[in-house]
């Protein structure tokens, strides 16, 4: 069983967050804002191209506008199977936390 | 405001774009380009520019790195599948594999020889601006080219000519090239005996393991060796200083130089001084320019323009040579040119020598790059054979691989994809073939070098840039033979396919009848050539050549002998086993001075000819016919006669020259110009080897000689011999008889042309092997295709001879379209060849009909196997899955 690494953890949960307005510059603003995770352009595409290629997202790509100098976007959301996976870190989240004392930071 | 400066940094996009790997990426620049928009109302312009230039630097690796990756995975899935398939169609597999990896270790076998070939003399140092002068030399009736040059070339150039860095003066012993040495009691006999100037390792770079090759031939008596002589003579004793005995003198080793490699023209063993050689001190005394005795070198000054240099050389001779010249042709008046005679030099590129060279007293017989050419043709066929086997059996089995690829579109494979795991496929296949092929070039080294009498090695594949080489080879071959099927089958629309009404499209059986008319074309052409070959060399062989050349033993350096000649061949003479006994100075196939002489008639011009001398018994002892006058007899004082043949009857233009007499053309103050009375005419003979038509030849009589013949009659000949060498211990006892065959020194002289034949031959061979496989794999998969209709035949009647020759009358039909073909090819391309020899054969029209004949009879032999086994399947196999 593999669970999702940190990073698949955080554009997936962003772009359930986003719903339809997942593309890239929303979901890097997003990350950015949420987690203090900064993406470049380049690097958030592929992460989010191997998520696609995992079968957790799919792409679609609309037409383009002039903002971004007639190029498209890529809107991505998520499939049963990255919801799934989303299910699964929670709950081992979850399960990894139960029962554990209140942990408490420094010396206090 | 300007519509431009609102757009983000145009040379940071153009740069993604350049990298950007697929359509889908360009969001990518639209997302930093609307995200730049956002910024620029916050940071300004110049900041996210700054912004841009980042995104665009920081996501380019990311981006090239995630496409290799996932390359490398697709990469994978392909070879995973390819692996499959080539193991589920086993005889498919095995006869692709076997045709590739035969083809391309051909390719290995000529390459290596093809480059050892070029890589003559490459080794020297600043090679490319050393030169051999070499010289035309017009006669008024003809030319004739001398690989060597005048003794005084050198010294001219030396004093004269500041475009010359060095010269220097090589001279190999013309007429008697053996020289007898000897070494604290042993004798060797050296046949690469050669003497040069003192500044001749100025010019080579011979490596010096031991002395000084500023002072190693700067006296007469000596010698440098090379290391295997040295190692030869002394074993692991130092050489250097030690005396040895060669011909008459006495040297000392000054140097012992590394051996020198196999790849050059200059190939020697014992490298003496040319002041040791009393002639060549003569000719320089007398400043002749005339005797063509040595080969001279020169290495020009950089950025000297040899075309300049060369057009001063005809000068040269002009300033320096013309007194001495006339003097010696004994021409009066200005210019001895205007009688027609001209010494022209020209320059030959040490790097060209090799296999450009091709005349007179060469140092060593030359390979030619002709032959060079023909091998590289010949690969190129063996090669493009088994291209077309790949492709012509993937494309009979495309009916098979249609459902394959019916099923894969159907699931969503893309046409590139396809494309991409066929041509997978070939290139796995290329690859195992070319493993393959390096263990059988490995396995067949020693035969290839046994036919080309070459000493290659492999170590060259140990090269990091020959293994990237052979890496780049099998991909192209993949490629290649693997291109045109993964097209095709790519491009099988999956509807018509998986309906089953696919069978086999008329355009790839177009295809594949080409391509095995093209296979049996250059099949028969190289049989006819074989054919010829063989036939030519056996014209050559058993031809006519005016003497018998059968049971002659040749006793070779009987100069040794000195006043003892004359009871030598006494004794010989009694021997049981002996029939007749003559000397010579040079016998047949030898080497044949030349000389001038002025007829008798003044209105002739001199009259340039081959000469050599015998005694009186040589015309009866070699069989030879004279056609006028009289042979040479104890009867008369033959000393101021001579003979001629019919060539040089007809060169000096007399209708009955007995009678005729020919003045010594010298000019020589301490002799006298003698002449010659004619007294017969000898029916031409192959003096020389047959690649040249036969030369005016003057014969002369003198009971001396170097060479001894002698005919052997029937009996034990080992016991004859034996009988020799002991009378030759009784005159000469401190070395053995040195002998050799008439028959075999002449056939030495067509050494090149066997060898080629021998190489031809094998190829030939291999050629037709690989297109026979070919056919079988093809037979297999048509037959295969048709086994239904042949069980339907079976069941309403047909005979299995029948079926036979139903089956093998599509393959006919192409053979005999590749007969029509090859046919004019064969008889041009051999017609060609031919035409190097004086003597020849002419391409016969049955010659060509047999190479046809076997072509067919092979073709059917292979598709036999197939037919036959297809007419005797029991129908009930065939047509129950119906």
């Amino acid at each position: 069983m593999k669970y999702l690494s940190r990073n698949d953890e955080i554009l997936l949960l962003s772009i359930w967050r986003l719903q339809d307005a997942a593309y890239g510059v929303t979901i890097r603003q997003d990350v950015l804002e949420r987690a203090g995770k900064k993406f470049t352009f380049g690097a958030l595409w592929v992460s989010l191209d191997n998520l696609a290629k995992k079968g957790y997202v799919t792409k679609t790509v609309a037409d383009p506008t002039p903002t971004r100098g007639g190029r498209g976007k890529i809107y991505y959301r998520l499939t049963p199977d990255g919801l799934r996976a989303l299910q699964q870190v929670r709950n081992l989240q979850q399960t990894l936390w139960a029962g554990i004392p209140q942990l408490s930071l420094g010396s206090g | 405001m300007n519509r431009l400066r609102n757009k983000p940094p145009p040379l940071a996009a153009w740069l993604f774009r350049r990298v950007m790997l697929n359509e889908e990426q360009a969001t990518i620049l639209g997302d930093m380009e609307e995200h730049y928009h956002a910024l620029r109302a916050e940071r300004g312009r110049f900041g996210a520019a700054l912004w841009y230039y980042g995104q665009v630097a920081l996501s380019l690796p990311v981006l090239i790195v995630h496409a290799i990756y996932w390359k490398g995975v697709m990469l994978r899935n392909y070879l995973k599948t390819a692996v499959r398939s080539i193991a589920r169609q086993k005889l498919y597999s095995a006869i692709n594999i076997v045709g590739l990896s035969f083809g391309m270790a051909c390719c290995f076998l000529i390459s290596l020889y093809v480059y050892d070939e070029v890589s003559y003399d490459k080794f020297f140092d600043d090679g490319e601006r050393i030169y051999r002068i070499a010289l035309e030399r017009r006669y008024p009736d003809h030319t004739r080219y001398f690989a060597s040059s005048s003794v005084m070339v050198t010294p001219t150039l030396l004093a004269n000519y500041p475009d010359v860095e060095q010269a220097t003066r090589l001279h190999r012993l013309f007429f008697a090239p053996q020289v007898v040495v000897t070494v604290d009691d042993k004798t060797y006999q050296e046949s690469r005996f050669l003497w040069a100037d003192s500044n001749f390792f100025d010019v080579f770079s011979f490596r010096f393991l031991e002395g000084d090759p500023t002072t190693a031939l700067d006296a007469p008596n000596k010698v440098v060796l090379t290391d295997k002589t040295a190692r030869r003579y002394f074993g692991d004793e130092p050489a250097i200083n030690k005396t040895i005995m060669g011909g008459a003198g006495e040297f000392v080793v000054s140097a012992v130089i590394e051996d020198i490699p196999e790849n050059s023209h200059i190939d020697v063993d014992l490298l003496g001084s040319m002041r040791a050689i009393g002639y060549l001190e003569t000719a320089i005394n007398q400043g002749n320019w005339v005797s063509p005795w040595l080969y001279t070198y020169v290495r020009l000054r950089e950025g000297v323009d040899p075309e300049a240099f060369q057009a001063k050389l005809p000068d040269m001779v002009q300033t320096y040579g013309a007194d001495q010249i006339k003097a010696q042709l004994g021409i009066a008046g200005e210019d001895y040119t205007e009688s027609g005679h001209a010494y022209t030099y020209f320059l030959q590129p040490l790097h060209d020598i090799h296999l450009h060279s091709n005349m007179e007293v060469e140092l060593q017989a030359n390979g030619s790059i002709t032959y060079v050419y023909l091998l590289v043709g010949l690969v190129a066929f063996i090669l493009l054979i088994s291209c077309i086997n790949f492709v012509n059996l993937a494309t009979a089995r495309s009916t098979e691989r249609a459902k394959e690829v019916g099923v894969r579109k159907v699931m969503g494979s893309y046409r590139g994809h396809l494309i991409r795991q066929f041509l997978t496929e070939s290139i796995v296949i290329s690859s195992i073939s070319l493993a393959l092929a390096v263990l059988i070039a490995w396995l067949f080294l020693p035969v290839f070098n046994g036919l080309a009498g070459k000493a290659l090695t492999l170590g060259v594949v140990a090269h990091p840039l020959v293994m990237a080489g052979l890496l780049g080879f099998a991909l192209v071959v993949g490629l290649l033979a693997g291109g045109y099927p993964a097209l095709v089958i790519s491009a099988m629309d999956p509807t018509t396919v998986l309906k089953g009404a696919f069978k086999s499209s008329r355009r790839g059986i177009w295809l594949r009848n080409i391509l095995v008319i093209v296979q049996f074309s250059i099949s028969m052409v190289l049989i006819s050539g074989t054919l010829i070959a063989a036939q030519q060399l056996d014209y050559i062989r058993t031809k006519q050549l005016g003497f018998d050349k059968e049971n002659v033993l040749i006793v070779k350096q009987a100069g040794a002998l000195q006043t003892n000649m004359e009871a030598f061949k006494d004794e010989l003479r009694a021997l049981p086993g002996v029939v007749g006994v003559a000397s010579t100075n040079a016998a047949p196939g030898a080497f044949f001075g030349s000389s001038i002489y002025a007829p008798d008639d003044p209105d002739k011009p001199l009259f340039r000819t081959n000469v050599v001398t015998i005694d009186d018994d040589y015309v009866e002892t070699l069989a030879m016919t004279m056609t006028a006058g009289r042979a040479f007899s104890e009867e008369y004082n033959d000393s101021l006669n001579v003979i001629i043949n019919e060539t040089a009857a007809r060169a000096l233009g007399w209708d009955d020259p007995v009678g005729h007499s020919l003045r010594e053309s010298i000019n020589n103050a301490q002799q006298e110009a003698r002449t010659f009375e004619i007294v017969g005419v000898v029916e031409d003979f192959n003096f020389q080897s047959l690649h040249t038509e036969i030369a005016p030849l003057v014969i002369f009589n003198g009971q001396q000689g170097n060479t001894v013949a002698a005919r052997l009659g029937p009996g034990d000949v080992q016991q004859t011999i034996a009988a020799i060498g002991e009378t030759w211990r009784t005159f000469v006892p401190e070395r053995a008889l040195l002998f050799s065959f008439l028959d075999q020194d002449l056939d030495a002289l067509y050494q090149a042309d066997q060898a080629s034949g021998r190489v031809l031959n094998a190829f030939t061979l291999l050629a037709i092997l690989l297109a026979c496989v070919g056919l079988f794999g093809m037979a297999a998969y048509t037959t295969g295709q048709r086994a239904k209709e042949i069980g339907i035949r079976k069941v309403l009647g047909a005979s299995v001879t029948g079926i036979i020759l139903l089956l093998s009358k599509e393959f006919t039909k192409l053979i005999v379209i590749a007969f029509v073909l090859a046919a004019p090819l064969a008889y041009f391309g051999l017609n060609w060849w031919l035409d190097s020899f004086a003597y020849r054969i002419d391409v016969g029209v049955m010659t060509l009909a047999l190479a046809g004949g076997l072509t067919l009879l092979m073709a059917w032999l292979t598709i036999s196997y197939q037919s036959i086994k297809t007419a005797l399947t029991n129908p009930i196999n065939s047509l129950r899955d119906e």
